[in-house]
């Protein structure tokens, strides 16, 4: 069984990420959605774009501290290799 | 002109499991306790009383595709034109992509410094004109370094007598250790 290297930090921030999506997403509907004004439409729209970035922003705080050298977390964006998902993804 | 390349080849017949080289490799690098740059990967085979030990040793092979040096986020992981693979640890995050990348488990997370670690084939002293610490030590002669695109090197030469394998060749690494079979 092969040594686990990235555990429940990143596990916490795929969910993290997944929740923020979802959040931007029903909000994105209670707005564009409704073909009438109804307040319960606008304040799902309003809540839902409030709540949104957080869970996300959370998320990359435990990416970055996962690192072993957290400091350096900055290099990702210096660096761009074309054949790295990692450094796509960043 | 060729760029040389620096492999190894590994008679496994010869290895006793004496561990002289991850000792010296240990000696050498200042390997921390709880992880090692090499090491002797061990096969047991066959039933009582018919039983066989079978002893390989194992450490990065410096691939000539290294799939460590492509998933690098920041290119702390890079290949020297002599094949030697490197970390280069003030770029090195410590995402352990690499580690997650290496077919062969070569690599491993120093938690005192943050970054990955693994076998250099012992760099400092190749530029100096001598062996890898574990290729000197071993008293079985069981591993010999140099130039594999030397066509009279000697790593030529034991690969002509003797048929050969490289593990896990259907990664498309290219790994660079070569074991006599």
């Amino acid at each position: 069984m092969p040594k686990i290297e990235w555990g429940m930090l990143i596990v916490n921030y795929l969910f993290l990420g997944g929740l923020s999506a979802g959040l931007f997403f029903v909000s994105a509907l209670a707005t564009y959605l409704p073909q009438r004004e109804e307040a319960s439409y606008a304040r799902i729209a309003r809540y839902g774009a409030l709540m949104a970035p957080w869970p996300v922003a959370i998320g990359s705080l435990l990416l970055i501290f996962d690192l072993g050298s957290w400091q350096r977390f900055y290099k990702l964006f210096l660096h761009l290799r074309w054949q790295s998902p990692m450094s796509l993804g960043s | 002109m060729h760029d040389k390349r620096y492999a190894l080849v590994i008679d496994s017949r010869k290895c006793i499991n004496c561990k002289a080289c991850v000792v010296a490799c240990r000696a050498e690098n200042q390997v921390p306790l709880g992880h090692s740059r090499d090491w002797i990967g061990e096969e047991h085979r066959g039933t009582w009383p018919r039983l066989l030990a079978a002893f390989e040793p194992e450490q990065c092979h410096h691939c000539a595709n290294p799939s460590c040096v492509r998933v690098c986020p920041t290119g702390a992981s890079f290949q020297r034109d002599d094949g030697i693979v490197m970390v280069n640890e003030q770029d090195c995050i410590g995402c352990r992509y690499c580690m997650v990348a290496c077919p062969y488990n070569a690599r491993f997370f120093r938690e005192d410094k943050g970054v990955v670690e693994k076998c250099t084939l012992c760099k400092h002293r190749i530029d100096r004109g001598e062996l890898p610490a574990c290729v000197e030590t071993c008293p079985s002669k069981v591993r010999a370094c140099g130039d594999i695109t030397d066509p009279d090197g000697k790593l030529q030469q034991l690969l002509a007598t003797r048929e050969y394998r490289v593990k896990k060749p259907q990664t498309g690494n290219s790994p660079q250790i070569y074991y006599l079979l």
